[in-house]
């Protein structure tokens, strides 16, 4: 209960800084995506169900309250959240660019999916603009927001794992 | 090895659910309510300062004794903390009431159609589409495909409308589309967003005839012909017009009157806008004198 709790706060900091602050602190108009740098680092450090679960509310929230439809971000970002969770078990959580770089290719996977989805599919070819205008700025700037709060992140983690152990231990006795 | 995963799969849903139920409920806590709620807090606190001075000011008389006056002085002083800190509060409340009177200047200009005031809550996470929230929803009589302006002109319409807040899309977004007409040779032309020009907060006028005497600085309304935008709006000013080589029509570049970077506040037309169209007429007018002079 505790950890849903958790979760949920921390959902909603992540929003309500992604549609607040970071809508302020565009640079050149394009905003960083808080959101994807959140999933993808919260699925590589817990796993692709704790991915499941901040990207499928998270998406649910952009759709419910921006999207003319809802339904492609919530799937946009729970499938972030479950294949970026599959990193969980293959990379050392020790290594640095690792996550970075699978939060910049979370990124452009995700651009690329809502220009798809949006643009090309109403007949708007322009992919180069956009690629050069908004795809590549946006996972530069997710990237860099990544890289900020990869420390914090783990940090937390590592204090949430301590946590539950001594809980888990203090049962055992 | 399964019995765990399934475990947390059904928490996982719980735990959407509850996330969704949250949501659907948001919208007091949100940043948009803040200022309400400040001058919800400072009234009351006022009134019962003001109550405590005079009570002070009353005992001060019957009381001159020295270790009185040092706790009154500790007192005062805690209230002057107070106070100041209330009149700091106070002094953000007056810098919004001047914003908020030179929109309500500025909204006489078009004056004919109902509007009521709303606050711009909450902007699109993405870069992709250019829609916000505003803090006011079905609660407050807000109803989708209703017009939103602000101080300087048209800003779009409502496309969802939820109990305490509704998202609104501006007319530089690339799904937006309106028909206008040029103000000086009340030609008519579309205003359609793109992405493109969105990015520096401009939009496209398309669909302008071949022989349409078109210059810089050329004001477009929105036409009588549109069903959701009701006729006689500021949109914005020619910024630079396109030759097409075919020669059939030519596109232009506008700036909307409105700035969408610092969007802050917006009015909201409210009541039906096809029933406004009859007596739209003047506010036509209106706007056409004051754009004349």
């Amino acid at each position: 209960m505790k950890r849903i709790g958790f979760i949920a706060f921390l959902i909603l900091v992540v929003y309500f800084l992604q549609t607040g602050l970071f809508t302020w602190i565009a640079i050149n108009q394009i905003k960083p995506n808080f959101m994807i740098a959140t999933i993808t680092l919260v699925a590589f450090l817990r796993g692709e169900y704790y991915g499941l679960a901040f990207g499928a509310p998270l998406g649910l929230l952009t759709d419910i309250f921006f999207g003319p439809v809802i339904g492609p971000n919530f799937f946009l970002y729970s499938c972030i959240g479950l294949l970026a969770g599959k990193t969980y078990y293959v990379f050392s959580k020790e290594n640095f660019m690792f996550p970075l770089l699978v939060i910049g290719l979370t990124d452009v996977a995700y651009n690329l999916a809502i220009y798809i989805l949006g643009y090309l599919f109403r007949g708007n070819m322009d992919f180069f603009y956009f690629l050069l205008h908004i795809i590549l700025p946006e996972a530069v700037y997710t990237i860099l927001i990544g890289a900020v709060v990869y420390r914090p992140f783990v940090f937390i983690n590592q204090k949430l794992l301590s946590i539950k152990k001594n809980q888990e231990e203090s049962e055992l006795r | 090895m399964k019995e765990p995963k399934k475990v947390k799969n059904i928490i996982l849903i719980l735990g959407g659910l509850a996330l969704i139920m949250t949501f659907l409920t948001w919208g007091n806590g949100s940043a948009g309510l803040i200022g309400k709620v400040i001058s919800f807090v400072v009234t009351p606190v006022q009134k019962i300062s003001s109550q405590v001075s005079a009570g002070l000011n009353r005992s001060w008389e019957g009381m001159k004794d020295v270790q009185t006056l040092e706790a009154e002085n500790e007192q005062l002083k805690k209230e002057i903390d107070t106070l100041r800190y209330e009149k700091k509060l106070l002094e953000q409340e007056k810098n919004e009431l001047d914003r908020l009177r030179e929109l309500y200047q500025l909204d006489k200009r078009h004056a004919d159609y109902p509007k009521t005031g709303a606050r711009v809550i909450g902007k699109n996470p993405g870069n992709w589409y250019e829609t916000f929230i505003i803090d006011k929803g079905a609660k407050h009589g807000m109803k989708v495909d209703m017009v939103v302006t602000a101080g300087g002109g048209l800003v779009g319409k409502i496309i969802q409308v939820r109990e305490l807040d509704s998202t609104v899309i501006s007319l530089i977004d690339e799904l937006s589309g309106i028909s206008s007409k040029i103000l000086r040779t009340s030609d008519l032309c579309t205003v359609s967003g793109s992405k493109k020009l969105a990015q520096e907060g401009l939009a496209l006028i398309e669909q302008i005839a071949e022989d349409t005497h078109l210059i810089i600085g050329d004001e477009i309304i929105t036409s009588h012909l549109g069903k959701i935008y009701p006729p006689g709006i500021l949109i914005g000013k020619v910024k630079d017009i396109n030759i097409n080589p075919n020669k059939l029509s030519k596109t232009a570049i506008l700036e909307p009157a409105v700035d969408f970077k610092h969007l802050e506040e917006v009015l909201v037309i409210i009541g039906d806008t096809t029933a406004v169209e009859t007596p739209a007429e003047p506010a036509t007018e209106a706007s056409d004198a004051s754009a004349s002079k």
